[in-house]
């Protein structure tokens, strides 16, 4: 099965972190703007500032365990550039932490009761990031 | 001049095998490490902008080579250290193997091959060394690059009946250079090195506490801890002060729903060209908080003047906060002009606390 897989610190690896695949509502958008100007006889002027980066927001669900583990991580490399391969579609990326990862225990447990660490757990990473392979 | 070496790095890496199969009967299970290798080569290129020295001969099975004029004869060696415990030795066979893929970085001439070695090995007998080499294309050197190679190597078992069996994979870089002398020779901190791993077998990492820390020429980050924290059971406890507490409220756990925010401080930067550029110092302050919704606490046990008292004479003071994990924090409560609302047989409190686990 294809997993996520995030490196770290990039290019000199140190630390490998599997995650599960994100949920389905991630999202990448360019960092790419416009700057429209109109002159007064209505002519549209289009200033640009193109960007190779995209804003990625990758929402997963986790074991409390592993939110814990991905916790560690994110106190140790947020600072660092990141190595991201997602598994779903095997694209890479230099990726750098741009957002406040939140963790919000989600309404489940697993494991039935109310043991410790038996959470689900949802953190919504927010990365700029590079891509790496075409 | 004496010969100048670049440091190693190596790791202990568990293999899986044992915990898949122990006590059972088996044939072809199989795991996968992924070792990534990347050299920052900025450093050198930078140090060698006025003499074309990389470190490396070439050749038609050229070791770590440029071409420049300066040169070394140097190997590069992956040595395999395997160590195996088990009951049924006669059953027992392994396979080592590699594959190795490159990365041709742009205009930069050098590649990395691998060419690829199946060995099959009884168990207890596990020691082969395997070379890699970097091979030389003749293009136009860049004055930074970085290079890196992944290599994949697949671990094979055959058994019939396999008990207790326990492997570790160890694992060692190192790089040789010969005698060739040069004007200015390579340091560890020209040469950054690093190697990760993964494995994705059966203990599903993906979900529990587990990195997969190998070691890095880069460490200007603070190591991450490869055993989880301890949790336990708790029932969600303030107290005030946090040293030498004269208050305690026993509350309830929280809502489902809690959230717990991690802020750090960064710039982030447009440059004209579009590009963004996010810096952060790992000396800047960060901070941790928790927003907890705990309601339908019993009029019983903690009334709201009780709440409301204890907000007021911890304003602004550090508390101790010990959580429903059996975690014990300190910091303080943020928004002490929160709501206590009354409800049927009780009432309830929305509280942001940020601090840091003691």
């Amino acid at each position: 099965m294809a997993l996520t897989y995030i490196r770290a610190p990039y290019p000199n690896h140190k630390v490998t972190m599997i995650l599960p695949n994100p949920q389905l509502e991630d999202s990448r958008a360019s960092e790419s703007t416009i700057t429209i100007k109109r002159t007064m006889t209505g002519r549209v002027i289009t200033y640009v500032n193109p960007s190779e980066r995209v804003s990625m927001s990758l929402p997963f669900r986790l074991t409390r365990m592993k939110a814990l583990e991905l916790e560690a991580f994110v106190k140790s490399y947020q600072a660092a550039r990141w190595h991201v391969t997602l598994g779903y579609d095997g694209s890479e990326w230099d990726a750098q932490l741009i957002g406040q990862p939140v963790s919000r225990t989600a309404v489940e447990r697993i494991g039935g009761n109310a043991t410790a660490g038996k959470e689900l757990v949802d953190v919504t990473l927010t990365l700029s990031a590079k891509r790496l392979n075409p | 001049m004496a010969n100048p070496g670049f440091g190693a790095s190596s790791g202990i890496f568990p293999i899986l095998l044992g915990e898949v199969e122990s006590g059972t009967f088996v044939q072809d299970a199989s795991n996968t490490f992924v070792l990534s290798q990347t050299l920052t080569l900025e450093e050198i290129y930078r140090l060698a902008a006025n003499r074309l020295f990389f470190f490396g001969a070439y050749g038609p099975e050229g070791q770590l080579a440029t071409h420049n004029y300066f040169y070394e004869d140097v190997s590069n060696t992956f040595t395999l250290t395997g160590v195996s415990g088990y009951d049924w030795e006669d059953d027992i066979i392994q396979y080592f193997g590699f594959s190795g893929t490159r990365v041709n970085p742009g205009n930069f001439g050098n590649y990395f091959g691998f060419s690829g070695e199946t060995h099959r090995v009884f168990a207890d007998s596990l020691s082969n060394a395997f070379d890699w080499n970097l091979h030389d294309t003749g293009a136009a050197l860049l004055q930074s690059h970085n290079v890196s190679n992944t290599f994949v190597m697949t671990q094979g078992i055959d058994g019939i009946r396999l008990e207790f069996v326990y492997d570790v994979f160890g694992w060692a870089d190192v790089v040789d250079t010969g005698s060739m002398a040069f004007n200015r020779g390579p340091t560890q901190s020209m040469l950054k090195q690093s190697v990760t791993f993964s494995v994705s077998g059966s203990k599903c990492p993906e979900k529990e506490y587990a990195p997969f820390i190998g070691s890095s020429g880069d460490d200007s980050y603070p190591a991450m801890s490869a055993t989880p924290p301890t949790l336990g059971s708790g029932v969600l406890t303030l107290t005030h002060p946090r040293v030498s507490p004269t208050t305690t409220l026993v509350l309830k756990n929280p809502d489902f729903g809690n959230s717990d925010v991690l802020r750090f401080t960064k710039v982030d930067r447009r440059t004209r060209g579009g590009d963004r550029k996010i810096f952060s110092d790992l000396g800047w302050g960060s901070t941790q908080s928790f927003e907890l919704t705990i309601s339908n606490v019993c009029s019983t046990d903690v009334t709201i003047d009780e709440m409301l008292d204890f907000l007021n004479t911890s304003l602004g003071e550090e508390i101790g906060l010990l959580d429903w994990e059996n975690r014990q924090w300190k910091g303080i409560i943020v928004a002490p002009e929160t709501d206590v609302t009354p409800q049927r047989g009780g009432w309830s409190v929305r509280i942001i606390f940020e601090g840091e686990l003691v």
